[in-house]
């Protein structure tokens, strides 16, 4: 349970004032520690067009995770491992399953916690939570999982949940891995009662991981408890590559570097947040809430937040977000905190406005902004609305593309690539969209990369001590 | 083989074997009842059990949320800063989905349209207005009236709290907000049916926290029992030798918890008894009142279920049965074959003695003529020489010859009677109609039964009233006549008298006018018993058997009787008689051509 005290950090918040912010890249400001997140808020158009009322804007707040030390050392994993062994399983699958979590198991640490469970008609404990230094006695357990039975899903993420629950109290990085192919069939199965048990289990710092395999599972219910679990969410089309995945996500999970973050926005007065772009929030009058349970390695995860601005007058400041984070750091096990703040000036001047154009954060934007608009393809494909889709993703791919060649050079590489990669990605896309044989893994692919890139999910930068995006600002900080 | 018989016999198979199978099924669904109620008693445990586990983990939650309703009696406002915690509650605490808080005065305070952004948020704001009128009431606490007065005494109440100790004021203040009503509300929306929980503070406020669904029946999955809790024991106390055998370990019995929609939420056990029906059923009380545990046993382990053994023996019972029926049915068979043969012989030895007794009745008749000659001849010479020796003995000679004809005719009639007995029932053949001069018949009929009557003491009395001819059959009139006045002989004693009336009646019958003979024989014997009137007309049926009884085959009545039906009558025993003892009744069905010219000269 997190014990956040609003009071405190209101108070810290009042004593920082609004910084501005350039577009220029390589004015970094190298953080204070190598090993601490680095916060970053920034907005898309820091200036802002005088005397209009009204106006939309974009708030973007970074954390940026720092590299792992060279030593061994990383925080322990407290994981269950919920693998389905429905019928659809049987063969290839299940034996590809056992392997990817022998595989996982054999890379965790003595220290690190891990549970197995099972679900078909109903959920199977069949490793309660326990240290991995026994491995070959576990090894040995997943080596009997038969496939058989309907899929409890359900069932399995909360026993899953359960296990990982028993351990939560040590500093661990909490995480459930479900492992599904097809669709939930026993109990609670709509997308949104899952989507609610993974945010609940958020609250707790237990992040949920989906994998799908095969065609046959359900993408939005696996999409959706992935996001709002806060963890990754994976298509894996052949059997084959499971083991790889499973890697991938242990990789992921081996690189957490910080966990139970607690991040707050409180909007200036007058401003109004009119949505997270990429994640759930909490959002009640300024105060916003983002959850987030855990931050890798080099990765950067950003939020956008959809503000409306009253309007100024020309050459007029006004503050506009105090963000403070505060998070454990798994490193050097403390509790660390940052705060940052951001404002806006108003200008007659639509060319300064222009210039004046925080690109880096203008592009996140437009990614989102894009994962949003191919969200929205999703839907209406799924409706039959393929022209309509199709449109979208191409003018997704065209906007990106433009971008992409205007801010060449000015923003850092890995960005640059990621909107490479998006533009290309929806282009591919709405060629995909009108294959009806090929809707089913297109869909999946489309739902898996959403996800990706809601939550940042393979976005690595260098390092924070190398490239920082302008307008970093780590905590304490004086004005 | 008789049909009826046949049938009677299958019935008496078949009726027992339904019988006992209806009753030894049922007695078999019983007894699986009644072993199943046992097994619901004693399975009902594990379902207590479970009920247990989903009362623990909303009793946490509310102790969860009493202790975060706690507020330290602060700077702030306690309205202000209950707000802030329940914001705080929504963000952090992983059960609540959002807080409510009624004021003083019955409004909301919290949440605010401001505190309900997105889709989430939309959702619980509309139904906002529903939940809050159908919220849980709670009645005011001690202080009665609201407003600054109430606000006031807890206030101080407060203060007089922190002057103690820091310890107990902490357990007062438990101790307090547990006095509190606390109120669990059910309601839906959404998915389904949602969990509130309400609770009324001290400080004056109600506060509310909507439970997150999916939480609560996530935890709930997971404090009920694992499918396989064997093999997770097994595998935790680390028994490797039994690893992988262990998971077969069946459960008795398996339990689903179903939500108000019927819908299975989780079970746990054999999968293969989910398809039936539930063999008990638990319904959950506050604060799932519409949710259910139910449980579910594997038809194998129902015990008793199985009919076989009562299929077979009840087929060994019938086979039995059959065999009995059928060794019953042969010697039947059997017996009437005999008696059927013993019936054709004893017709066939009637037919043969018929025509000796026609050529012993004939030459007696002669030999009675040829002494009739004789001795007309020889009267004048007897009366000339006076022999009256030769005289005498021709006079013997006549009245033994009598007697042989006498004898002849009724060994005539037993032979008759016995070929009337052995007749195929129902054919009317064998009617020979004549004009018969009644009286003059019953006249010799009678004078053949003088000498017997003479010597048994018994007086007959003849009214005939019929002087015209009718159209019957004399030897069918003579053969139940006989019959009848031989019994009269037979039973009535010494000194009795014996009244025969004959007399021609009209009856309306089928609306032609048909006339019948109606012959009536009555006696002052000693009558025959009411009890004994059914069986009088039985063939072979005697009323007394016994060696001192009057000799006789206890056939006559019944040939007399078939042969008055035969002839369009009847034969019936009068319920009384006109002199005090037996009196039979005798009706024949006269030829209607005749009657006509006959029916005037009938009425007198």
């Amino acid at each position: 349970m997190l014990a956040f005290s609003w009071n405190r950090s209101r108070w810290l918040m009042l004593a920082v004032l609004p910084f501005l912010t350039f577009c220029e890249l390589g004015a970094s400001t190298p953080s204070e520690t190598s090993s601490q997140i680095q916060l970053d808020v920034g907005v898309s158009n820091p200036t802002m067009l005088a005397g209009k009322k009204n106006q939309i804007n974009h708030l973007r707040i970074s954390l940026t995770g720092f590299d792992l030390p060279k030593s061994d050392r990383r925080p322990p994993v407290n994981t269950a491992i919920v693998i389905d062994q429905s019928g659809s399983m049987g063969g290839e699958k299940i034996a590809q399953a056992r392997n990817a979590a022998i595989a996982a198991v054999e890379r965790l640490r003595d220290d690190d916690i891990v549970s197995i469970v099972l679900y078909s008609d109903s959920a199977t404990v069949l490793v309660p939570a326990t240290k991995a230094s026994d491995r070959e006695s576990i090894i040995r357990k997943i080596q009997t999982i038969q496939a058989q039975g309907s899929t409890a899903l359900f069932a399995g993420v909360s026993k899953g949940a359960a296990e990982v629950r028993k351990f939560i109290d040590g500093d661990y990085v909490n995480r459930v891995i479900l492992l599904s192919d097809g669709k939930a069939n026993v109990g609670p199965k709509s997308p949104r009662e899952l989507e609610r048990l993974g945010a609940s289990l958020v609250k707790e710092g237990i992040s949920v991981s989906t994998l799908g395999l095969g065609l046959g599972y359900n993408e939005d219910l696996m999409g959706r408890l992935a996001s709002a679990g806060s963890g990754n969410h994976m298509f894996v089309e052949a059997a084959d590559d499971l083991v790889a995945v499973f890697q991938k996500e242990f990789n992921d999970l081996l690189s957490v570097v910080a966990s139970e973050f607690e991040i707050h926005a409180k909007l200036a007065e007058g401003i109004r947040a009119v949505r997270v772009l990429n994640s759930e929030a909490d959002i009640s009058g300024q105060d916003i809430y983002v959850p987030l349970t855990q931050l890798y390695a080099r990765q950067q995860r950003y939020f956008i937040v959809e503000v409306e601005v009253p309007g100024g007058e020309n050459g007029a400041e006004m503050p506009m977000a105090e963000v403070s984070i505060k998070y454990k750091n798994l490193i050097s096990d403390t509790t660390d905190k940052l705060t940052s703040s951001i404002g806006i000036r108003f200008s007659d001047d639509a060319k300064v406005v222009e210039e004046n154009r925080d690109l880096e954060t203008y592009a996140q934007c437009a990614i989102q902004f894009a994962n949003d608009a191919n969200i929205r393809a999703t839907l209406l494909r799924d409706q039959g609305k393929i022209e309509e889709a199709k449109q979208l993703l191409i003018t997704n791919c065209y906007q990106l593309n433009k971008l992409s060649a205007e801010s060449r050079g000015c923003i850092a590489e890995p960005l640059a690539l990621e909107l490479e990669r998006n533009a290309k990605l929806n282009g591919m896309q709405s060629e995909l969209l009108d294959l009806p044989m090929e809707w089913t893994r297109s869909r999946k692919q489309m739902i898996f990369e959403q996800n990706r890139n809601a939550s940042q999910q393979d976005y690595r930068v260098d390092s924070p001590s190398q490239v920082s995006p302008p307008a970093v600002q780590s905590s304490p900080k004086s004005p | 083989m008789p049909r009826p018989l046949f049938l009677a016999l299958l019935s008496l198979v078949v009726t027992p074997i339904v019988l006992l199978g209806w009753l030894s099924a049922s007695a078999a669904r019983q007894s699986e009842i009644a072993a199943k109620e046992t097994l619901a008693a004693l399975l009902s445990t594990q379902l207590v059990e479970a009920q247990k586990s989903v009362h623990d983990v909303f009793r946490s939650y509310a102790d969860q949320l009493d202790r975060a309703f706690e507020l330290d009696p602060g700077r702030t406002s306690p309205e202000i800063a209950l707000e802030s915690r329940l914001r705080q509650l929504r963000r952090s605490n992983p059960i609540v989905r959002q807080g409510f808080i009624i004021g003083l005065d019955g409004d909301l305070v919290f949440p605010t349209e401001l505190d309900l952004s997105g889709r989430a948020g939309a959702e619980v704001a509309a139904t906002l207005s529903g939940i809050l009128d159908s919220r849980p009431q709670f009645r005011p606490v001690a202080g009665t009236d609201y407003g600054n007065a109430t606000s006031g005494l807890q206030y101080q109440a407060i203060q007089v709290k922190g002057g103690q100790p820091p310890v107990e004021q902490k357990s007062q203040a438990t101790t307090a907000a547990s006095e509190q009503p606390a109120q669990w509300q059910q309601w839906y929306m959404g998915d389904g049916a949602q969990v509130l929980y309400w609770r009324a503070l001290p400080s004056g406020p109600t506060v509310g926290v909507l439970l997150e669904r999916s939480r609560w029946m996530s935890d709930l999955i997971a404090a009920l029992p694992d499918d396989d809790v064997v093999a997770a024991q097994t595998s935790e106390s680390g028994e490797r030798t039994l690893n992988g055998k262990t998971l077969s370990v069946p459960r008795l019995g398996s339990v689903r918890l179903v939500d108000e929609a019927k819908r299975s939420i989780y079970r746990w056990g054999d999968v293969a008894a989910f398809d039936q029906e539930p063999l008990t059923v638990l319904e959950l009380d506050e604060p799932l009142p519409s949710w259910q545990l139910q449980m579910f046993v594997d038809p194998a382990l129902t015990p008793g279920s199985s009919l076989l053994s009562l299929y077979l023996s009840l087929a060994g019972i019938g086979i039995l049965l059959l065999l009995v029926g059928v060794y019953v049915l042969t010697s039947v068979r059997r017996q009437i074959v005999e008696a059927r043969s013993r019936v054709t012989f004893a017709g066939q030895v009637s037919h043969e003695l018929r025509t000796p007794l026609t050529n012993i009745r004939l030459y007696t008749e002669l030999a009675e003529l040829d002494l009739a000659k004789l001795a007309g001849t020889t009267r004048p010479d007897a009366a000339s020489s006076g022999d009256t020796k030769a005289d005498e003995s021709v006079h013997s000679l006549a009245s033994r010859l009598q007697v042989i004809d006498h004898e002849g005719r009724r060994l005539q009639r037993l032979v008759s009677g016995v070929l009337e007995m052995i007749r195929p029932s129902g054919k009317r053949a064998g009617v020979r109609r004549q004009q018969t001069e009644l009286c003059p018949l019953l006249t010799q009929i009678a004078h053949q039964f003088e000498p017997s009557f003479e010597t048994a003491g018994l007086t007959l009395n003849i009214e005939c009233q019929v002087d015209v001819p009718v159209m019957i059959d004399p030897d069918v009139f003579e053969l139940v006549l006989v019959n009848l006045l031989s019994n009269v002989e037979k039973y009535v004693p010494s000194g009795g008298r014996c009244l025969v009336e004959c007399e021609l009646m009209e009856t309306d019958r089928d609306e032609t006018n048909s006339s019948m003979l109606v012959v009536t024989v009555s006696d002052d014997g000693p009558g025959i018993g009411r009890r004994h009137r059914k069986r009088v007309f039985e063939p072979f049926e005697r009323l007394d058997d016994s060696i001192s009884a009057p000799s006789g085959t206890g056939i006559g009545l019944t040939i007399s009787k078939r042969a008055a039906t035969r002839h369009g009558g009847d034969l019936e025993l009068l319920a009384a008689s006109s002199i005090g003892g037996a009196a039979f009744r005798l009706t024949l069905a006269i030829d209607d051509a005749l009657l006509t010219t006959t029916s005037t000269g009938t009425k007198r």
